[in-house]
């Protein structure tokens, strides 16, 4: 039998397209649901968009190391939740300062701006949660693992989470659970 | 309450449905981003204040530019394109301007042949060049010159890197290979011409990034190494980084030199990788004291060598070693080393039948 010794060379030759095949198909999977956290993160679809592309730079950045992970889309969720996390204390300190609120408002954005503007005024764990849980749809254990925290725990800042956000959007008290009592 | 672990089911509340509806938008914006916008683009895609910010600094700078620096001939970065490719300056050591355009039906095609400088024997002469250009051309058939880059840090680590490049391998690439350029799979295929000034000439390479088999050229000199990924960087960020060391996985394409002499030179050192019992994906790499490294190359030069066909004919359970010769400057000579294949040893240019010596010298080092 005859065999190819040049194969390593061969594989690093088409190891880059190969990868550049790997992101496309972990983009196409995770875009939409990057996209959606970002816009309810941000309310404006321009900076949306401009964090969700940050997200995938340096996923592609780092590409070689997150292919190899079990959940590239966690590393990815985290690091798009580190930006918007810049975002927010960009926008807080601007706050301080003059009375700006969150992004520019535009006729598409008036439910998702609101609630943008509400979730900035959660403490960030439970903002984390609340978004993991409502929008990218993972369980509490998932997010208890993603997070490093017991389901316990997570399970009280999703609560917490959502009474402070029920208040902030004026939703029904009754079906909310106020925010002291879980302290 | 606190609710139970169910992401959407009883314990879904108005809360959660409220975000998740407003977040449901975003499924009907048309966001366009691709991942070719981002694979294909290894520096940041700038957001829309960034790029408002980028282009008043760049306003600025070209103003600058053109009232203290454009009236100098010597500075003249924006003269690209016309024969004989040399800047208006008439020093021996100023850069090489690009082509506006390179022939789409010719492989290899550089503007001019090496001139006063040595270009037969290797790819670029063994000496650090006074410039380095890269001009990138893109297009449908990477006719057209997309931009120009000049080169300002890293001049000497071009100039190892390049220096040593093999000359083609059996069933490697052989030149740039316009065509693997046009089928390439990568998002965005691009051909680059580098120009190289010395104080008493100049010379051409041309090569290309396709994401698979590409070579370089000087015109003369053909080398089936992809260096590709390497010009690209350099031309997006005017600096040729020195390649990491090697690993067992990136081994690199071979050195000059390794189509006369088995281990030709003077290696500095040498690693061995192999496949540890129980372990069948990914190999060990270990160090060799000095005194084995002369051994090691010693007893691979004395076998007889032929012109490697880059195949051997196996008995059963070969197994395998892969020796990475490491030099002082250029790129490493990847020597494997085989049991139970023959031809047992080969470096992608010479193999030898006889690989017994070699491998009970390897074996002695792996239980030392």
């Amino acid at each position: 039998m005859l065999l190819d010794v040049r194969g390593v060379i061969a594989e690093e030759t088409d190891m880059r397209s190969s990868q550049a095949g790997d992101f496309e198909r972990f983009f196409a999977a995770a875009n939409p649901s990057l996209l959606r956290q970002a816009y309810v993160y941000t309310g404006n679809v321009d900076e949306a968009r401009d964090l969700v592309q940050e997200t995938f730079l340096r996923t592609w950045r780092n590409w070689e190391r997150v292919s190899r992970l079990e959940d590239p889309d966690a590393w990815a969720r985290k690091v798009l939740h580190n930006l918007a996390v810049g975002w927010w204390r960009q926008r807080r300190t601007r706050r301080k300062y003059a009375a700006l609120t969150i992004g520019a408002r535009d006729q598409s954005d008036t439910d998702v701006h609101d609630i943008a503007s509400a979730l900035i005024s959660l403490p960030e764990k439970e903002r984390r949660v609340l978004v993991s849980h409502a929008v990218v749809g993972l369980s509490i254990s998932e997010i208890a693992a993603e997070l490093g925290a017991s389901e316990g725990t997570v399970r009280v800042w999703l609560s917490r989470a959502r009474a402070a956000l029920a208040t902030e959007l004026k939703l029904t008290p009754a079906r909310q659970t106020k925010r002291g009592d879980q302290r | 309450m606190i609710p139970r672990d169910d992401p959407f089911g009883g314990d879904d509340n108005e809360v959660d449905r409220l975000l998740r509806t407003a977040a449901a938008k975003a499924d009907f914006i048309d966001w366009a981003i691709s991942a070719e916008d981002i694979s294909g683009r290894p520096r940041p895609v700038l957001s829309r204040a960034r790029h408002r910010s980028l282009a008043a600094g760049l306003l600025v700078a070209a103003i600058i530019v053109a009232i203290f620096v454009a009236p100098i001939p010597e500075l003249n970065l924006f003269n690209h394109g016309s024969a004989p490719y040399l800047m208006s300056r008439s020093g021996p050591a100023s850069a090489l301007s690009c082509p506006r355009s390179r022939p789409v039906s010719s492989v290899n095609w550089v503007p001019s042949d090496a001139h006063g400088v040595e270009g037969m024997g290797r790819l670029v002469p063994e000496a650090t060049p006074s410039n380095a250009v890269i001009c990138a051309y893109g297009g449908r058939k990477l006719a057209n010159l997309a931009g120009v880059t000049s080169v300002m840090e890293g001049l000497p680590a071009l100039a190892g890197e390049l220096t040593w490049l093999p000359r083609p391998e059996v069933g490697g690439c052989s030149g740039v290979g316009l065509r693997s350029v046009l089928q390439g799979k990568d998002p965005v295929p691009a051909a680059y011409l580098i120009g190289l000034s010395y104080p008493h000439g100049w010379l051409w390479v041309s090569t290309a990034y396709t994401g698979g088999c590409a070579g370089a050229s000087n015109g003369t000199f053909q080398t089936s190494a992809i260096i590709g990924g390497v010009v690209k960087k350099a031309y997006e960020t005017g600096r040729w980084v020195a390649p990491t060391a090697s690993s067992c996985v990136s081994t690199g394409f071979g050195r000059l030199g390794q189509e006369l002499t088995m281990v030709p030179g003077q290696p500095v050192s040498v690693a061995i990788c192999y496949f540890k019992a129980g372990a069948r994906l990914h190999q060990t790499m270990v160090s060799v004291s000095p005194e084995g490294l002369l051994q090691l190359r010693d007893l691979l030069n004395r076998e007889p060598t032929f012109t490697s066909t880059n195949g051997c004919h196996q008995s059963v359970n070969p197994v395998f070693y892969t020796l990475i010769f490491s030099y002082g400057v250029g790129p490493p000579v990847v020597v494997s080393v085989a049991k139970g294949c023959v031809p047992a040893i080969n470096n992608g240019s010479l193999q030898a039948n006889d690989g017994t010596a070699a491998v009970a010298l390897i074996q002695g080092y792996l239980q030392a």
